[in-house]
């Protein structure tokens, strides 16, 4: 929530309004992700505040320059709180606004979605084949570089620098092989990361040379394996291809949240897990610069949504794209398992998708200072990435086993949230990617 | 060697010049993907990464060579020790919101007092915050001082559980439940070796315990020890004698003075406070050895020209502790500040009327800070309190003096100090607030009263402080006067600090209702209990 203020001020502002009393004709839901309501102000009419959770988008009749404005915030403060109530139709306000907004976005649809004359579908078919042809040729260089490697010995790179692997990787961002280029900047910092460096080194170069491999013979692989492999080379279908799929309707428990930041951008990945199928999904926004980063779903909170999925052997990112109601949970933790078997379940995930980089896990485990931090239980100690020392979780649980979500990378996990007796702590800080 | 150490070092030389051969099976369970015999690069990079991804997946028992940080691996360490229960409520969310929201903002100075006000009221719900919020508590108490105490008892044992796992971050705990301990009663345990072999604080101990069991004996350790004490030790051991200083300890102080050097300092600071000395007299005889007055009532003071052996002896310091005053008007006015009242009978009836009059050289100021801490020390602060407001009494230069005096003032005295200047309405020389910040909070009655009164218009001859008044009231005034003081705000808005001490006590008024405090007659008893607690008196 205080991720979308504009300042601190702002938010200091808003903190006043939301116990207020200031509040009235206010309502959620009605159909969409919307929220909506009448704030007092100074004059004589209330101020009414409409936000799209999904955009997100926020619209106040005030005349404040900040966006969004204290009105916005401490509506969506008071919404955290549960103090809106679902409603079966929006005020009469917001229902104009969101009409508004339909039409413009039908009208951008109906824009994009004209049917294209064959002239245009005709470039879009080269654009296409010479990208693969450029990825292609991307692909072949790298193979060439790595194995120059492996022949040449690696141990000069611990000394390198990350200048050797960013001209590499700017190489495959020409090559539009985005994914690849990532990696390699990877390998880069496994360079650089200190002690026992050429082992993870070694490791990250390994996998980044199957990738390759695999690549190179993309048209043979089994269908979702080849899907796999082409999102890390960088080659991602649209979002409108992927919500054209069928979707996969259940109720979504949301495990948790964690922002990254590189350079200037921020991406913000959310874990869902079904509470039927038990599936994990991941969630992806982004926002550049100050822009607002959607806040639609949020953790410890449950819904009854379709997500549809990219395409892959083991699909985890994915798109909601109806979501039908949220859930008021009998039970506010998400189910646990005992850490080996979280492992044995990332086993199996990686043996599915072996580039695997990001995988959720709700253990019941106790949180052990250190360095690095680890997360143990069932005779099993796992390290946390040596950024991660949630200080408010390791509070809250007071050393004892609680049930963590937390998010798995190579490097280490990252605990996002703890089901401590006295409630939930949800990590909020950001980390530099 | 190991699989993974034999692809490893090929890597690191590189193939070319070390070939990697792996026998048959070496692959282990990646047999499958890794074959034997020389490894081409490619090849030997497909085995790294399988074996990287091996290790990824496992959990230590199938550990390959390979130790990629994200693996699990069998625990070894002795398990986590659990912080204990805590039976009190949590704070309401509502509350919680209010200090959320202050410590999620910058660190600016007006942020931390308000976080301070904040954990100091909570500490007194008797509430226990959500512990995800602790590790901003005691950052808080890292940063500000004042909010340690409070921070302790609100965070609780499991505060105290957090702190241990980082105890370079919130170094500040440990000293403070250390200080706390110390605080309490004293063991009675009268083992001389705690004074012999222990360190400054079993010194303390032992000496507490000895001048309340056996003074006599206290005073012939005194007596053979004060002389060789280090700096540290004469700092904690002077006001555990000062609080149980009789007239039977003159003796040992007395000798003590030949000491010289900060042991002789210290007894003459310890004779200073105790009335009726040879050396209050020895200080008297050089009042009326230097200061005279002619028939027109001029006094004269006839200063010695350098600081000799005997004044030495008796503590009188050469050099002035505030820049702008000459060395000799200084020993003038420690001679005066130690000498009896006795001293200045043959000159005049009241004290006061002396530092009116015409004085040779100009030694006003010096005569005026002397009598008043005179005054103080013989226990009459009526006369003190004349004294500090004389226009020409000397604390209007030196500031700084003022807040010695008070500092050095039985709380009791000085509210009566305070309240006396509060009505003189001849303030002007006096920065009052000064004196008000010596005073525990909160406030007795007789001093709010003086407090309002003096904030109540008409404003002018003799209210010259009423801003700084109204901003050393804050966290001061009990809230049942926030309704007078508001009243006063509303009444006359030239005082913008008024203004402040209002909203400042609406904003208190707020917190403790949240907190389910009361917000209105809060009792004698908890004001009494807090005085005791205020930090101020420890130090």
């Amino acid at each position: 929530m205080e991720a979308v203020a504009p300042d601190a001020k702002a938010l200091a502002a808003a903190r006043k309004l939301v116990a207020g009393t200031g509040w009235s004709n206010d309502g959620c839901g009605g159909g969409s992700a919307a929220l909506w309501g009448e704030c007092a102000g100074s004059g004589k009419k209330p101020y009414q505040v409409c936000i799209d959770l999904d955009e997100p988008a926020y619209k106040c009749s005030c005349p404040s320059r900040k966006f969004p404005c204290k009105h916005a915030i401490a509506l969506l403060l008071r919404w955290s709180e549960g103090k809106v109530a679902e409603q079966a139709e929006p005020a009469q306000f917001a229902a104009e606004w969101l009409k508004q907004r339909t039409a413009r976005a039908e009208q951008k649809e109906a824009r994009e979605s004209a049917p294209r004359t064959e002239e245009q579908e005709a470039a879009s078919r080269r654009r296409a084949e010479a990208r693969a042809e450029r990825v292609a040729q991307g692909v072949a260089d790298l193979a060439r570089w790595l194995d120059d490697q492996a022949a040449g010995g690696i141990a000069g790179l611990g000394r390198a620098g990350y200048g050797v692997f960013d001209d590499v990787a700017a190489r495959l961002v020409d090559a539009q092989a985005p994914g690849l280029a990532a990696a390699v900047r990877r390998c880069g910092s496994a360079a650089s990361s200190g002690n026992g460096w050429e082992e993870r080194l070694l490791g990250e170069l390994g996998l980044l040379r199957l990738l390759v491999s695999a690549a190179e013979r993309v048209d043979e692989l089994p269908g979702p394996l080849a899907d796999t492999v082409r999102s890390r080379l960088g080659l991602v279908p649209g979002s409108d291809d992927v919500l054209a799929g069928t979707p996969v309707r259940d109720t979504w428990d949301v495990l948790g949240m964690r922002d990254t930041q590189d350079d200037t951008l921020t991406a913000r990945a959310v874990w869902l897990r079904g509470r039927n199928t038990g599936r994990p999904a991941l969630v992806l926004s982004f926002a550049a610069g100050n822009q607002a980063l959607p806040v639609d779903l949020v953790p410890g909170t449950t819904l009854d949504a379709g997500l549809c999925f990219y395409p892959g052997a083991l699909p985890l990112r994915a798109l909601v794209r109806e979501r039908y109601a949220t859930i008021q949970a009998e039970e506010p933790a998400p189910s646990s398992v005992p850490l080996p078997d979280a492992f044995d379940e990332l086993a199996v995930a990686i043996g599915t998708d072996p580039w695997l980089d990001r995988y959720p896990v709700v253990v019941r485990a106790v949180l052990r200072t250190g360095t690095p931090w680890r997360l143990e239980g069932d005779g099993v100690s796992v390290p946390l990435d040596r950024l991660s020392t949630p200080w408010d979780m390791l509070a809250a649980a007071g050393g004892e086993a609680c049930p963590v979500v937390a998010e798995w990378t190579p490097n280490g996990l990252f605990p996002l949230a703890v089901y401590a007796p006295d409630g939930v702590v949800a990590g909020t800080r950001k980390a530099a990617a | 060697m190991s699989t993974w150490n034999q692809i490893l070092s090929a890597a690191l030389v590189g193939t070319d010049r070390r070939a990697c051969v792996l026998d048959d099976g070496a692959g282990g369970a990646f047999a499958d993907v890794i074959p034997s015999g020389a490894l081409d690069p490619a090849e030997l990079l497909h085995a790294a990464g399988a074996m990287a991804l091996g290790a990824r997946a496992s959990t230590g028992s199938a550990a390959a060579g390979a130790s990629a940080a994200g693996s699990a691996s069998a625990t070894t360490t002795a398990p986590v020790v659990p912080a204990g229960p805590d039976d009190r409520p949590l704070i309401p969310a509502e509350a919680m919101r209010r200090i959320d929201s202050i410590l999620s903002g910058t660190k600016s100075d007006d942020n931390n007092r308000e976080a301070v006000r904040w954990v100091r009221v909570a500490a007194e719900s008797g509430l226990r915050p959500p512990p995800g919020r602790l590790p901003a508590l005691l950052d808080l108490g890292a940063r500000r001082r004042d909010a340690r105490d409070a921070v302790l008892e609100l965070g609780g044992a499991r505060a105290l559980w957090l702190a241990t796992h980082d105890p370079d971050r919130w170094t500040w705990v440990e000293a403070a439940v250390t200080a706390r301990d110390r605080a309490l009663p004293a063991t009675e345990s009268l083992d001389r070796s705690q004074w012999d072999g222990g360190d400054v604080h079993a010194k303390v101990r032992y000496l507490t315990a000895l001048r309340t069991h056996d003074p006599a004996a206290s005073r012939d350790l005194l007596a053979e020890a004060w002389a060789g004490l280090r700096a540290m030790e004469l700092a904690l051991l002077a006001p555990v004698v000062h609080k149980t200083l009789e007239p039977a300890d003159e003796e040992w102080l007395e000798a003590a003075l030949g000491a010289g050097g900060r042991p002789g300092a210290g007894a003459a600071s310890l004779l200073r406070a105790l009335p009726g000395t040879a050396h209050e007299r020895r200080m008297g005889e050089r009042i009326r050895e230097w200061v005279s007055r002619d028939d027109a009532g001029v006094l004269h003071v006839t200063l010695p020209e350098d600081l000799d052996d005997r004044l030495r002896r008796d503590g009188v310091e050469r050099k002035p502790a505030s820049a702008g005053q000459g060395e000799r008007a200084w020993w003038f006015e420690q001679v005066v500040t130690a000498a009896p009242r006795e001293a200045w009978s043959g000159l005049a009836a009241d004290p006061a009327e002396l530092v009116r009059g015409e004085i040779e050289p100009d030694l006003a100021a010096e005569l005026g800070r002397g009598l008043t801490q005179a005054a103080v020390r013989a226990g009459d602060i009526e006369l003190a309190a004349r004294l500090v407001v004389e226009p020409r009494g000397g604390y209007g230069r030196f500031p700084d003096r003022l807040e010695a005096l008070a500092r050095a003032l039985e709380p009791r005295d000085a509210v009566v100090l305070a309240v006396a200047v509060l009505r003189s309405g001849s303030d002007d020389m006096v920065r009052i607030d000064l004196l008000l910040d010596a005073v525990a909070k909160p406030w007795p009655e007789d001093l709010c009263e003086a407090v309002v009164t003096y904030l109540t218009p008409p404003h002018g001859a003799g209210k010259s402080w009423v801003n700084n008044v109204a901003f050393a009231a804050r966290g001061a005034l009990p809230l049942s006067y926030l309704d007078r003081i508001r009243d006063l705000a509303d009444h006359d808005d030239s005082f913008r600090y008024v203004r402040d001490l209002a909203d400042d006590m609406t904003t208190t008024a707020g917190i403790r209702a949240e907190l389910n405090l009361p917000t209105q007659n809060l009792t004698t008893q908890s004001l009494t209990t807090q005085s005791l607690t205020t930090p101020k008196e420890h130090q």
